[in-house]
């Protein structure tokens, strides 16, 4: 039974909570049982459940203190808060969320493909890494003309040229899966496009296969960019990865 | 002089009516457990990271918006250094970016050893950058992964690279990814143009660590004094697991956590007591509860 309980003047000396802490942090990567006391915990482990008050109480304040630590650790070192997680688990097991936490799978690589505008003012993002992934705004010279974007007449019904548009905005935000729908509606409203326009909406088809890793579909789209305009060149600022899938198709055509 | 007799009678009367004082008894002992917290608070330092900029022949490539790749890469690089917190350890590196690098070229550091994300020498840097040369940003994950001792730090690596993934040099960016894994290093790749990531990339994880102080914290002191006005001390204990032994009569425990316990006590004679501190300061008031245990005299055995 708990006797007394001292009146607190607690002063929380920051250095020394932050050299415990970095104690903390300075852990081994040493196999250990997943619910092994460390050194300063008692032996056995006490849960929030302990039938001993006192260790129970124990186990509580100790979830309060390893929570409170995850969560400031998460976003910047999610593998050290998973580990806290995991210690936290042990001394409250009934604790689903924990668990979860404690099991989660930490992807190694985040891909970022930020959409490329034009402009001089780049979009505020919440912090360093949320930014990785912002809209990047660069203001670039007059953009290279795509001989293969510019409809010859006759003029073209504007929904398909919306459309064609739209597929070329949805490649260079990186939005792949989008651009292939906007491209398939393109050809099925575009009858009247010209040919040269025809060509341009299936390069940024193929641009868009090649980077979901649909090499067919995308030497598919390349096919009818030939067809529409058979002596198609690609402008020097084609990626190289769609140039030699064109060059292939062209190839094989020739054969 | 009757008065002073019969003063006498009455004292003599009174010590033969008292029990005989008892025989000293074996001293009590009192030991001290503490269960504390970790005095846990949000880490002052932030992250060291490796900024690595693709600036290869290739960067000079433009997306079909017109805009050459390594311009997009270092506005995003730039934008991202602003919003870092000013005190984060920055190693800046560009893959190619010399005339002469080649894909066997190491990555080039940009500016001499890690700068704070603040530093204005960083932005200078990226703003001078060309894209000349060749080089294999998986050659150069590798190198940082190589740098990276096995067991994870205390301060976390993070790594960044920019590129368009159009060097063109062949070796693994998975494998070199991997090798960064293994250490518990996190990459984040940003991908200009629609160049197509390796999708192995997706399939890492990061290991799990295992995490527990380096050593224990430092034991808590305790006194054993006697209670009252004329307080003298009858024993310390500075190493925390050894017993004080304190004789049979009112005490007064000081335990030398911050603000200190001060607990007071009688102990009879041939006992044993464990002080239980329950000691959690950080979370606040309140939060330290202390009970008396009685320990068993262990069969034949001396306190």
């Amino acid at each position: 039974m708990v006797e007394g309980q001292a009146p607190h003047r607690t002063r929380i000396r920051l250095r020394t909570a932050c050299a415990v802490f970095g104690l903390l942090l300075a852990g081994s990567a040493a196999a250990q049982a997943p619910c092994a006391p460390w050194p300063e915990d008692p032996t056995p482990l006490p849960t929030v459940h302990d039938a001993d008050p006192l260790r129970a109480r124990w186990a509580a304040l100790r979830l309060r203190e390893l929570y409170a630590a995850a969560r400031a650790l998460e976003a910047r070192d999610p593998a050290r808060a998973r580990a806290l997680w995991q210690h936290a688990s042990c001394l409250a097991p009934a604790d689903a969320d924990l668990a979860r936490r404690a099991r989660a799978v930490i992807p190694a690589v985040s891909l970022h493909r930020p959409p490329i505008e034009r402009g001089g003012v780049m979009p505020e993002a919440s912090d360093a890494w949320t930014s990785l992934e912002a809209p990047i705004a660069v203001a670039a010279p007059a953009p290279i003309r795509r001989a293969t974007v510019r409809p010859s007449a006759p003029p073209a019904d504007a929904a398909a040229m919306a459309l064609v548009d739209e597929t070329a905005a949805n490649v260079r935000a990186a939005r792949f899966e989008a651009a292939l729908t906007s491209a398939n509606r393109a050809r099925a409203d575009g009858a009247s496009l010209a040919p040269r326009t025809r060509a341009a909406l299936e390069v940024w088809a193929a641009t868009a296969a090649l980077a979901l890793g649909r090499e067919d579909e995308a030497r598919a789209s390349l096919g009818r960019a030939l067809d529409a305009e058979p002596n198609l060149r690609l402008d020097s600022a084609t990626s190289p990865k769609v140039r030699r899938a064109f060059d292939a198709v062209r190839a094989e055509r020739r054969q | 002089m009757s008065a002073v007799r019969a003063l006498s009678l009455a004292l003599l009367a009174l010590a033969c009516a008292a029990p005989p004082p008892e025989p000293p008894g074996e001293p009590a002992v009192v030991a001290l457990e503490v269960m504390r917290g970790l005095g846990m608070a949000p880490a002052a330092s932030e992250a060291r990271v490796v900024a690595l900029i693709d600036a290869t022949r290739s960067m000079s490539l433009r997306d079909p918006a017109g805009v050459v790749y390594l311009d997009a890469a270092r506005r995003s690089a730039q934008r991202w250094l602003r919003d870092l917190p000013a005190a984060t350890s920055v190693e800046l590196r560009s893959v190619g970016g010399e005339r002469g690098m080649h894909c066997a070229s190491s990555a080039r550091a940009l500016v001499a050893g890690p700068q704070s994300a603040s530093d204005v020498a960083l932005q200078g840097a990226i703003e001078r950058l060309a894209p000349v040369g060749e080089g294999s940003l998986a050659e150069a994950l590798y190198d940082v992964a190589e740098a990276v001792p096995a067991a994870p730090a205390a301060t976390p690596l993070r790594v960044v690279a920019w590129s368009a993934l159009e060097d063109g040099c062949g070796a693994s960016l998975c494998s070199a990814a991997a090798a960064l894994a293994r250490r518990g290093v996190r990459l984040d790749l940003v991908v200009l143009g629609p160049a197509p990531a390796p999708a192995c990339l997706g399939k890492l994880e990061l290991p799990r660590v295992s995490l527990e102080p380096a050593r224990a914290p430092a034991p808590v002191e305790f006194c054993v004094e006697r209670a009252g006005p004329d307080a003298a001390v009858w024993g310390c204990s500075k190493s925390g697991g050894l017993p004080v032994a304190t004789p049979p009569s009112a005490a007064r425990v000081v335990v030398r956590l911050e603000p200190p316990l001060i607990v007071e006590r009688s102990f009879p004679a041939d006992t044993r007591w464990v002080l239980e501190v329950l000691d959690f300061p950080v979370l606040g008031p309140g939060e330290r509860q202390w009970r008396w245990r009685p320990l068993e005299r262990e069969a034949g055995g001396a306190p």
